[in-house]
């Protein structure tokens, strides 16, 4: 009986991976997203998740802190100031416990680690192997983003290229709704390098005790440079270490120490110490040493009770409220379009249909120009009212392949100028950076550029669901005749303006 | 068969069957029960593995193909199950195996940390005391893993000097960032190989030099063990750069905040920057 309920209490998960568990829920929390294959809008991400968890996964609620880092280069100095103190306070708070407890990545990872499999014991190698991941940080969050800053191109290098967290919460996140079955159109070379990233991290964690936490995530590079000296985490007293190692030896970490900067704060090494030498650190700074009366009354079961009552009750009421905040959220879908005088008998599923009289869905209200002199509210154009074919681009100085493609509109506006109406229309969030932005690359060119309005009223009206870039192509008697949820190449432009005119 | 070992086994532990024959028959049934084991746990890795390559597989096909869409990933998808769904029943049998027959997941000890042990080896012995002989193998060793960790050390450094004098060099990045990124890989890549390598190479070599030290320090005689002189552990010092930090990030947060840092955050937070995350 006693080997039953011991068995059976090994079934019942750790505090560590209920806690992990309540975090992936926490910063997932909108259950609605799933279903409608939308991403949440609302304020909350404002605000970073202290782990990896890709701000575009149809469930998150708060933003990525490595994207958000990575954006925040090519931005205003404030947002750096704002993203660099997230994660200074993240990481002086918390050190690496935060992806021993808070990381949903992490979490996958150790739930693929307890797959019965042969394992890959840590060793010299995977110890070299563990500083690769500052290779990572360096490169791809670090030189590539600044130095395409520079250019006034925003490239968050580390997400595109790498991230496996981005392509499974993120992008097959989406594609599995069968709301997104256009998103597939624009899969391409990227996309299958990153699955392929995704499927090798993924079967390397079966083998490999957190494969990416410990070669490549450079959040944890990040906060393991505060470990030594955080809030929170493990420590160990030397008046009571022997030295014997068991702790390193026990851990799966590659640690030379415990709470160095590749400890993650699991406690596991707790209990293995023969001396009782590692402890929890305590979070009150200059306190050395638990006092007699404080170790007393640790010991105190009711108090424990109360507290750890408490405690559940105060997570669970943040739980339960963050899913009815995300759920009653409003901003969900995002994009609403505004009521139309004339709006034709086309049923909201299908608009904007290919074919379609775009006069039909679109109100005939003139946008603000976007000019190198700033947003004119006076100086205004209406995109489907050109007589000619009209290619409709909408884009934002913060989406790298939105930016990357301006110029094959560009040159198309020049070749085609007098049968083709290249309009450029900026999201209305942070629209304020785009007249600078055309002043320094666009100032002379023949795209006209327009400012959306505040309910992103023209995305909406023609179909856009959240993603950038997005470009709609209309004919001369304004029938939608392409749509392109994807970054367009000249040619690709090329060829549909083509097929209009023949 | 594990029924029947658990007969025995309970059997045996009370005393009920207790003898030489049925002694042998529980050895026979460890035995057993150890291989099938091994062979789940093999048959589970190998279709883990086989998954893996077969849904990486059908997306390069699928992309050659140029044929990405709903319907043949969801084809791409079925063609995998014949994979997929062994590699799941596999990993489902093996957590159940290993719940009955009591076995845990990591049942093989991590490598010891042979530095450690050279460590509290060598404190107990006095090499001034020995043969001169002895003494000047044991510098030997002592200067050989030096001079490896220094050349690796140096490696490094210049690896890494090559690789950010070029990556600081703006006219290696275009406007073609798929062409600049791949192109910094060329370089980046063989530095980190050839580091790499090298590190492998210095770490199991001083491993060597370490274990020909224990053995050489074994005929040394014993020292006095000094006792190490009460190191400051700087405490105080962690704890106010701990102070100051937490007062800076929280100036930088509030600052970054109210100066509306918070926009661009939110901005890229709530659209879709499809490339960003792979789709593209």
């Amino acid at each position: 009986m006693n080997k039953f309920s011991e068995k059976i209490k090994r079934l019942i998960p750790s505090k560590r991976k209920l806690f992990q568990l309540y975090a992936a829920l926490l910063f997932n929390a909108n259950a609605k997203g799933f279903i409608t294959g939308n991403i949440f809008k609302g304020n909350s991400k404002q605000m970073c998740v202290p782990g990896l968890n890709c701000y575009s996964c149809p469930g998150a609620v708060g933003a990525c802190p490595l994207g958000s880092l990575q954006g925040s280069f090519s931005a205003d100095r404030s947002t750096l100031f704002y993203v660099g103190g997230i994660l200074l306070l993240f990481g002086i708070i918390f050190g690496r416990t935060i992806c021993g407890w808070m990381c949903p990545f992490g979490l996958i990872q150790e739930l693929l680690y307890k797959i019965r499999t042969p394992k890959i014991k840590k060793s010299p190698v995977t110890r070299i192997l563990s500083y690769f991941k500052y290779v990572v940080l360096v490169f791809f969050v670090f030189i590539i983003p600044i130095t395409y800053a520079f250019r006034d191109t925003p490239l968050p290098a580390f997400c595109k290229y790498i991230c496996p967290a981005g392509t499974l919460e993120g992008g097959i996140g989406l594609l599995s709704n069968e709301i997104n079955a256009s998103y597939f159109s624009m899969l391409g070379p990227l996309f299958t390098w990153k699955f392929a990233l995704l499927m090798s991290t993924v079967v390397a964690c079966v083998f490999i005790f957190r494969m990416f936490c410990r070669f490549i995530c450079p959040l944890g590079a990040i906060y393991g440079f505060f470990n030594r000296i955080s809030f929170l985490g493990v420590k160990v007293s030397e008046s009571k270490c022997t030295h014997c190692n068991l702790c390193v030896n026990r851990c799966k970490m590659d640690i030379k120490h415990v709470g160095d900067h590749e400890c993650i704060g699991c406690g596991e090494c707790i209990g293995v110490c023969p001396t009782k030498a590692i402890s929890w650190k305590s979070p009150i700074p200059f306190m050395r040493n638990e006092t007699p009366e404080k170790e007393a009354k640790k010991d105190n079961k009711t108090a424990k009770i109360i507290t750890r009552s408490i405690v559940g009750i105060i997570l669970a009421a943040a739980l339960i409220s963050t899913f009815v905040y995300a759920w009653n959220d409003d901003s969900q879908s995002g994009i609403t379009p505004p009521e139309q005088s004339n709006a034709s008998d086309v049923p909201d599923g299908e608009k904007p249909p290919l074919g379609n009289k775009v006069g039909d869905l679109c109100y005939g209200e003139d946008l603000p120009t976007v000019s190198p002199d700033g947003i004119s509210a006076e100086d205004t154009f209406n995109p489907v009212k050109t007589g000619k074919i009209t290619v409709i681009n909408f884009w934002g100085t913060w989406c790298t392949p939105c930016v990357n493609e301006l110029p094959y509109f560009d040159r198309i506006a020049t070749e085609y100028k007098d049968t083709v109406s290249v309009v450029a229309i900026h999201t209305n969030m942070l629209s304020d950076t785009a007249p600078e932005y055309v002043k320094n690359h666009y100032a002379a060119s023949d795209i006209v550029f327009a400012c959306d309005n505040s309910t992103e009223g023209y995305y909406g009206l023609l179909g856009g669901r959240g993603t950038y870039p997005y470009t709609v192509i209309i004919d001369e008697n304004g029938i939608i005749k392409n749509i392109f949820v994807s970054s367009l190449h000249y040619e690709e432009l090329k060829t549909a303006i083509e097929e209009i005119t023949k | 068969m594990i029924f029947v070992f658990k007969i025995f086994t309970y059997s045996k532990s009370y005393g009920i069957l207790n003898t030489h024959f049925y002694g042998e028959l529980i050895l026979m049934a460890e035995k057993s029960v150890s291989n099938a084991r091994l062979v789940l746990r093999l048959l589970t890795s190998g279709y883990t593995v086989i998954s893996g390559i077969f849904l990486t597989h059908a997306c390069i096909t699928m992309y050659l193909a140029d044929a990405y869409s709903r319907e043949s990933a969801a084809s791409a998808l079925s063609s995998c199950l014949i994979v997929l769904i062994p590699a799941v029943l596999f990993a489902v049998a093996g957590l159940i195996f290993e719940f009955i027959t009591d076995s845990k997941i990591d049942d093989t000890p991590n490598r010891k940390d042979i530095k450690s042990i050279l460590t509290r080896f060598a404190s107990k012995k006095d090499i001034t005391e020995c043969d001169p002989e002895l003494t000047s193998l044991i510098k030997k060793e002592r200067k050989r893993r030096k001079i490896r960790t220094v050349s690796l050390s140096v490696l490094t450094a210049v690896s890494s000097a090559v690789f950010l004098a070029y990556s600081l060099n703006g006219n290696n990045f275009s406007a073609d960032i798929n062409t600049s990124v791949i192109g910094a890989m060329k370089l980046l890549i063989p530095c980190l190989i050839i580091t790499f390598a090298f590190a492998v190479y210095t770490v199991y070599r001083n491993e060597k030099s370490i274990f020909n030290e224990i053995e050489l320090l074994k005929k040394a005689p014993n020292g006095e063990m000094t006792e190490n002189a009460e190191k400051c552990d700087g405490f105080y010092c962690r704890e106010i750069v701990k102070v100051v930090l937490l007062i800076v990030g929280t100036g930088l947060f509030i600052y970054g905040y109210l100066s509306g840092g918070i926009e661009d955050v939110l901005t890229k937070a709530v659209n879709i920057c499809t490339e960003c995350i792979g789709l593209g």
